[in-house]
């Protein structure tokens, strides 16, 4: 198998054993970025003698035995939001673009000392909203990667790195994940520390992860968690209880992605996972005016300096959403907080009879175009709710783009999530890779 | 949902953004601004509690 198909774990794996070293690792990597990078775009900055100097240390000290941690010698993408201490941080906006932090976000900071190594930053959307960067589809350059984490997600489906780290705030880890054929996962928010990172709204912003496996994903967030990850205890995964939300997810989603979930939802029962229909409670309608109503105030709270100083960094998306944001009176926005909680009550009545909810993770395949970055409608409700999220890629669509799946647990039950999600993934058994 | 309630909102919307960006750009904005009172009404009427604090 070639370097830059190896799952994290996989790498993982040959580092330790001495079969792999964290420079060759680097340089397959870079040689893939030169091969492919000019199609997708997925980087804004990679500083190369950085790389190749760390990883001749990292690989130094694996020859001793010595591994920083879980993730020696992996190679890291790293959304242009999360700051990184002496590399350029631009948030995707003119306004940033010769920025360089004086320290590390907290996320950077936990993936260095598990001995990560920081291969580059990925484009983001401007100021992470949905006025889209330069970046293309991992499977067809041609269509939309997604966004805001556009450069995490394509850089990860495109075999430019095994894993990155993203953020989403409605749709900005899964709705890319789906479109580049990707698992990603949002945890609770309180799961991982965002300190360090631009913010967009920031009680709905969460720090996110982009891998080709479920496996990859534990071993990321475990060493990303602000606490261990609680395991599941009980019955063996062929007993978990799978509730398919259909109605509003399925209105959404395209013919050809609801037949694959309906197909993949037999799949699973005739493997033995309980499959029942999860119905969604009665203030589900209320679930775009409370966010929209959040996401607009605390916007127009984060840029209300810096869009009078440099309105020309604004896409008109953004303008948009923080000039509206300016209109919302304080108290509308405290009673949009106030109906969230209430909310977040009603949606976890989901999980008294199911372990997780399983939904369409996109309306369909990446639409044509770079122009927008698609509709982040499949993960806005669960976003909301601050429920763990992930995606896994199912199958590739007649159009040969990969159509994805979105499983959603309780709050701060990642474990589960995760044991749920490689159960999944065995069972959908995805192999496709992009022809680039 | 109250038709009229959504009117005056718009109205009371329209108002304030033309004083914050000027006529001009409110009239850009009005069909959002349209869309924004329906939320905002939306909100409005939803019963929370006292409970219910951020």
């Amino acid at each position: 198998m070639s370097l830059e198909n190896l799952t994290m774990t996989e790498a993982v794996s040959e580092i330790r054993s001495g079969a792999l070293s964290p420079l060759e690792y680097a340089q397959a990597l870079l040689a893939r970025v030169d091969a492919v990078e000019g199609r997708v775009q997925a980087w804004t900055t990679i500083d190369r003698e950085a790389v190749l100097s760390e990883a001749r240390l990292m690989e130094a000290e694996a020859r001793k035995k010595h591994f920083r941690g879980p993730l020696h010698g992996i190679p890291v993408g790293i959304k242009d939001i999360f700051y990184t201490k002496n590399l350029r941080t631009t948030m995707g906006s003119t306004a940033f673009a010769d920025f360089v932090p004086a320290y590390d976000a907290s996320v950077v900071k936990k993936l260095k000392h598990a001995g990560a190594l920081i291969m580059g930053k990925c484009v983001t959307t401007i100021l992470v909203f949905l006025d889209p960067g330069p970046t293309r589809n991992a499977w067809n350059t041609n269509h939309t990667p997604g966004g805001s984490s556009s450069g995490s997600a394509a850089a990860v489906g495109a075999r430019m790195c095994p894993v990155s780290i993203g953020s989403q705030t409605v749709g900005s880890v899964g709705r890319p994940a789906a479109y580049n054929g990707v698992v990603s996962i949002m945890p609770t928010q309180s799961r991982v520390d965002m300190t360090g990172a631009f913010p967009l709204a920031w009680s709905l912003d969460h720090v996110g992860v982009f891998s080709r496996s479920a496996a990859d994903v534990e071993v990321l967030l475990s060493s990303l968690s602000e606490a261990p990850l609680p395991s599941r205890s009980g019955p063996s995964h062929h007993k978990f209880r799978i509730g398919l939300a259909s109605d509003f997810f399925f209105e959404k989603a395209d013919i050809e992605s609801q037949g694959k979930i309906e197909e993949l939802a037999g799949r699973l029962s005739g493997s033995g996972f309980q499959v029942t229909v999860a119905d969604l409670p009665s203030i589900f309608g209320m679930h775009p005016a409370i966010l929209r109503t959040i996401v607009r105030s605390e916007a127009a709270s984060t840029h209300q300096q810096l869009i009078r100083t440099n309105p020309e960094a604004y896409g008109p998306k953004l303008r948009d959403l923080v000039q509206l944001g300016e209109l919302i009176d304080a108290s509308t926005y405290l009673r949009a907080r106030r109906i969230r909680r209430e909310y977040q009550r009603q949606m976890m009545r989901l999980f008294e009879h199911v372990d997780v909810v399983l939904t369409p993770a996109a309306p369909g395949p990446a639409p044509a175009g770079i122009g927008a970055t698609g509709d982040p409608v499949m993960q806005a409700p669960w976003t909301l709710a601050d429920f763990p999220t992930m995606t896994l890629p199912l199958a590739v669509a007649s159009n040969g783009l990969p159509l994805g799946i979105q499983l959603s647990a309780a709050p701060l039950h990642e474990g589960m999530l995760l044991e749920a999600a490689k159960a999944i993934e065995e069972v959908i058994g995805f192999r496709a890779q992009p022809n680039l | 949902m109250d038709a009229q309630k959504v009117t005056t909102l718009a109205a009371e919307l329209q108002r304030r953004a033309e004083e914050k960006f000027g006529r001009e750009r409110a009239e850009e904005m009005r069909n959002d601004l349209i869309q924004l009172a329906r939320e905002l009404d939306s909100l409005n009427t939803y019963t929370v509690r006292f409970e219910d604090e951020p």
